[in-house]
């Protein structure tokens, strides 16, 4: 006596991806657009904590028109653009540095190592180093470069953020270099080879193929370097000063506020730094989507 | 390729730049009294060691390792359908999709937990390993889905087509077949999402409103303070998980790692 | 070190072809010796072909003209100079491989003038160039276009025309066309002997497709295993070749050992006996299956009787395999209905003219 098999419901294509995509989907949908509209919708005014809700753009107008938000952006803005910039260049000029020696992979390993360190302690380190106590100091005026403690300049807790651009730039260069040495592949040394049979110079293989070639991968790290860095809490929290500070800093010292007026305010500016990111996060896929198609 | 004698200089002048940070770190770890301007020093002292073996610490470590643990699990456990359907499947709407799930790299942790406060509040999540553990899938979600999206993409389903020919459900098809032919990207994401929780500081300190204490928050305060031995031996502590396990996915991932497959995504 | 020289100047518009020679190269990879005292002469203008199974040398000897390879011994010179010191910048030499290689960041036309750009001419003058190119590789308004928006077929032909646009006096060619659909690869064929008749350029191409190598060439060079084991024209090469490997290397073809006396090639049982001029002594006697037939009439000298032992039909013949009375195989390719039969004995004509007798070798 045969027994027909009964077939079992399986799902459709569409539907096979939707169930797929629903949790990773949940997490993103739930957690970080509904984070977001929380701290938009808190900005304008809507306090379900305290109660009251008042829609009111005051918030913004505080934030906007207050002098020390223009100096945390400035610091922001500027702590941002030159530790992107140096990593992006140090982090080129390294892999192809390191692709010349051919020393490839026991320094892509410590490039690695240190992509590992977490920034927290990056922040301790480069406080430990760069501090008008720290190491650097010390060796200073073993050479006889200062005579004491005061003639150190202050490269860290300092007006300009050089202490934050340091560990920035120390932690995010072997990410950039550890993308171009990936994309300093076997194929980018045969386009070079071409371009030697073409009777191209050594500089001009460099700056006509090399670069050009790597430009794409190297933009694209450089904008999650910029959108990370914006955004970074603990290293201008502990490398920097308590004013001027960061825009993150800021944030996060009026929300920890004890009057609750400053509440609506760190919203506010948690949604300016949301918009700064995801502007750097549509420029990254326009270029990593409009470039894969020319590149490699 | 030129092997000039300054190959080996250059190497080590790179390699020092490289580690120079790290080094007042190890010294202050295992100082004595180290005052200006000594650049050595004077005295090792193993006070710095012996803290790390406090209650204090040892809750932290337990917690840390409690949280990551189940952070790495849960986010891959997400990213592995999800990098099913992005790597596998060609729909409308994928590109959008991507977008969407990088948004959380890119779009500042800080907002999205400042606003998602109140809610954890609201359901009793907040100051819990569990809230915690939540919030923290937000930055690593992301990174699993994108690397399982690439395995998923250099998968050759013929295994699969060939198993379910055989006669092999779709649950034996998965477990026997698919995830060992995933083990690497699976490992390499685990990891990956592992070290992102570990080092995971200002959303754990918002969402565990101090009551969960993991080893940053610990670090944190340590550096706050004047006892540098303090935060330098902590620092250690913190630091030694995360490259002991980068180099070991260097190992299992071969030359292209997580960080770079990212940036393809 | 060496003092840095200027760059290169641009080429005039028909520079002569240069004669290319290679003495006693030697490259060796780790244990292995990739090219083994290579010879190769090439006459101004002419067009070789290298040939020979993969693993033989031809691409890293071609490397070596190039310059993206040193040898470990040896020497090249391109019109008497030497070159093994210069870099690949500066060799007249333009190189096309098998994969195109094209800028991804460059369109077609940037991608072409390169070359010229690197030698600094001006913008015009580049695009003059570039465009009278374009027309010769018939890819006229294809220079906006980028490399992944083109064919297999037409990226190689970009490829063809940025190495010819320096005016190099050497061309050499990689096995430029494997990758493309044999229908396509006959007209890059054409194209690429098109070019070398129009602007007189010495050219090497390497393949290991025996076809291409007759249909394209003046010239074919065996190689086998990093040694020369062959040369001539094509005719020459593949009715006389001048070794058992490179009679081989252009199909199966059957091998009759025997004797050489006094100008004549006997078989051991002494039923075969054509004339050669092959030094006396043991030798094999090599003849192709298609020059054989089937022997009508009384028994001569030049035929033989085999007992047959397969027939298999091939479309355009039939392949007849027999074996002579000592076990000999021979193979034969007959006109479609001849009469053999498997099991039965036959006599299978063997014209001396197209007989080739080699003296004995390993």
């Amino acid at each position: 006596m045969s027994r027909v098999r009964a077939t079992t419901w399986r799902p459709g294509p569409r539907l096979r991806v939707v169930l797929l995509l629903t949790p990773a989907l949940l997490v993103v949908g739930v957690f970080v657009v509904g984070g977001v509209l929380q701290a938009v919708l808190q900005s304008l005014g809507f306090a379900p904590v305290v109660g009251e809700s008042q829609w009111t753009l005051d918030a913004y107008r505080r934030v906007v028109t207050d002098p020390v938000v223009h100096d945390s952006l400035l610091l922001t803005a500027r702590v941002s653009v030159i530790s992107t910039a140096l990593a992006a260049v140090l982090g080129t000029a390294l892999a192809l540095l390191v692709r010349r020696l051919g020393g490839r992979r026991r320094l892509a390993a410590l490039f690695h190592g240190t992509l590992a360190v977490p920034h927290l302690v990056g922040a301790l380190a480069i406080g430990l180093l760069l501090s008008p106590s720290g190491l650097l100091s010390r060796a200073a005026y073993r050479l006889g470069l200062v005579d004491s403690v005061q003639d150190v300049p202050a490269l860290t807790q300092d007006a300009f953020g050089w202490g934050i651009i340091a560990e920035y730039t120390w932690k995010e260069t072997p990410f950039v270099a550890v993308v171009a040495l990936a994309a300093l592949s076997r194929r980018v040394s045969d386009l070079e080879d071409v371009a030697s049979t073409l009777g191209a110079t050594r500089w001009q293989r460099l700056r006509e193929v090399t670069l050009p070639v790597l430009a794409p991968p190297v933009a694209a790290a450089s904008v999650l370097v910029l959108a990370f860095v914006t955004a970074s809490y603990e290293v201008p929290r502990l490398l920097g000063r308590p004013y001027p500070a960061t825009l993150s800093v800021e944030a996060f010292q009026r929300y920890r506020d004890i009057d609750l007026t400053s509440r609506p305010e760190a919203m506010a500016l948690a949604v300016v730094i949301a918009l700064l990111t995801t502007l750097a996060a549509l420029a990254y896929l326009r270029l990593v989507g409009g470039l894969t198609r020319r590149s490699l | 390729m030129t092997r000039s004698p300054w190959r080996g200089a250059a190497v080590a002048v790179v390699a020092v730049v490289t580690l120079l940070p790290m080094v007042p770190v190890v010294l202050w770890a295992v100082a004595g009294a180290w005052r200006y301007p000594d650049l050595l020093p004077p005295e090792t002292s193993l006070r710095g060691l012996r803290l790390l073996a406090g209650d204090g610490v040892l809750g932290a470590l337990g917690t840390s390792v409690l949280v990551s643990t189940s952070v790495a699990l849960l986010a891959c456990l997400v990213g592995l359908p999800a990098g099913r359907a992005l790597g596998l499947h060609r729909f409308r709407g994928r590109r959008l999709v991507q977008f969407l799930l990088l948004a959380p790299i890119i779009v500042p942790p800080l907002a999205v937990t400042l606003g998602l406060q109140v809610f954890f509040v609201r359901y009793g999540l907040a100051d819990t390993v569990g809230g915690v553990v939540l919030v923290q899938l937000v930055p690593t979600v992301p990174y699993a889905a994108s690397l399982l999206a690439a395995a998923h993409a250099d998968l050759d389903t013929d295994h699969e087509r060939a198993a379910r020919v055989l006669g092999a459900g779709p649950v034996r098809t998965l477990l026997h077949v698919s995830l060992p032919l995933l083990r690497p990207a699976l490992v390499t994401a685990f990891l990956l999402t592992f070290l992102i929780s570990w080092s995971e500081y200002v959303l754990t300190l918002l969402v565990g409103g101090g009551r969960v204490t993991t080893l940053p928050l610990l670090l944190f305060s340590a550096i706050e303070s004047s006892d540098r031995t303090a935060a330098a031996a902590l620092g250690l502590l913190v630091v030694l998980p995360p490259v002991l396990l980068v180099l070991a996915l260097t190992r299992v991932a071969g030359r292209d790692v997580a960080w770079v497959g990212v940036s393809r995504a | 070190m060496r003092e840095p020289r200027e760059p290169a100047r641009p080429l005039p518009a028909s520079a002569p072809a240069a004669r290319v020679v290679v003495r006693d190269l030697v490259v060796r990879f780790g244990g292995t010796v990739a090219v083994d005292h290579l010879d190769l002469d090439l006459e101004p203008g002419s067009f070789t072909a290298l040939l020979g199974p993969s693993g033989c040398g031809k691409s890293t000897t071609l490397g070596v003209l190039a310059g993206l390879q040193r040898p470990d011994a040896g020497s090249v010179t391109i019109d008497d100079v030497a070159v093994l010191d210069d870099p690949p910048e500066r060799r007249p030499v333009g190189l096309v491989l098998q994969k195109p290689l094209l800028f991804p960041h460059l369109d077609v036309a940037r991608n072409v003038g390169f070359g010229l750009r690197m030698a600094g001419a001006s913008r015009a003058h580049e695009r003059a160039e570039v465009a009278h190119m374009l027309r010769r590789v018939r890819l006229d308004d294809l220079g906006r276009r980028r490399p992944h928006e083109l064919s297999g077929g037409q990226e190689q032909r970009v490829s063809l025309a940025r190495a010819l646009l320096r005016r190099p006096r050497v061309l050499l060619l990689d096995e430029p066309f494997s990758q493309l659909d044999p229908e396509l690869r006959s007209e890059m064929r054409t194209l690429v002997r098109r070019l070398h008749d129009e602007l007189g350029v010495t050219t090497l191409f390497v393949t290991h497709d025996r076809d291409e190598a007759v249909d394209v060439a003046d010239q074919v060079v065996v190689l086998d295993r990093g040694r020369v084991v062959g040369g001539g024209t094509p005719e020459e090469v593949y009715t006389r070749p001048a070794t058992l490997a490179t009679a081989r290397y252009f199909g199966p073809v059957n091998e009759l050992s025997g004797q050489v006396d006094d100008g004549r090639f006997t078989s051991p049982d002494g039923t075969l006996a054509v004339p050669t001029d092959a030094a006396s002594g043991p030798a094999v006697l090599v003849v192709r299956p298609e020059a054989l037939s089937l022997s009508t009439g009384a028994a001569t000298a030049h035929d033989v009787a085999v007992a047959v032992k397969e027939v298999r039909f091939a479309g355009t013949h039939i392949v007849v395999d027999t074996a002579l009375a000592d076990g000999t195989p021979l193979r034969a390719h007959l006109p479609v209905g001849s009469p053999v039969v498997p099991g039965a004995t036959a006599r299978l004509l063997l014209p001396p003219e197209r007989c080739h007798v080699l003296g004995a070798q390993r």
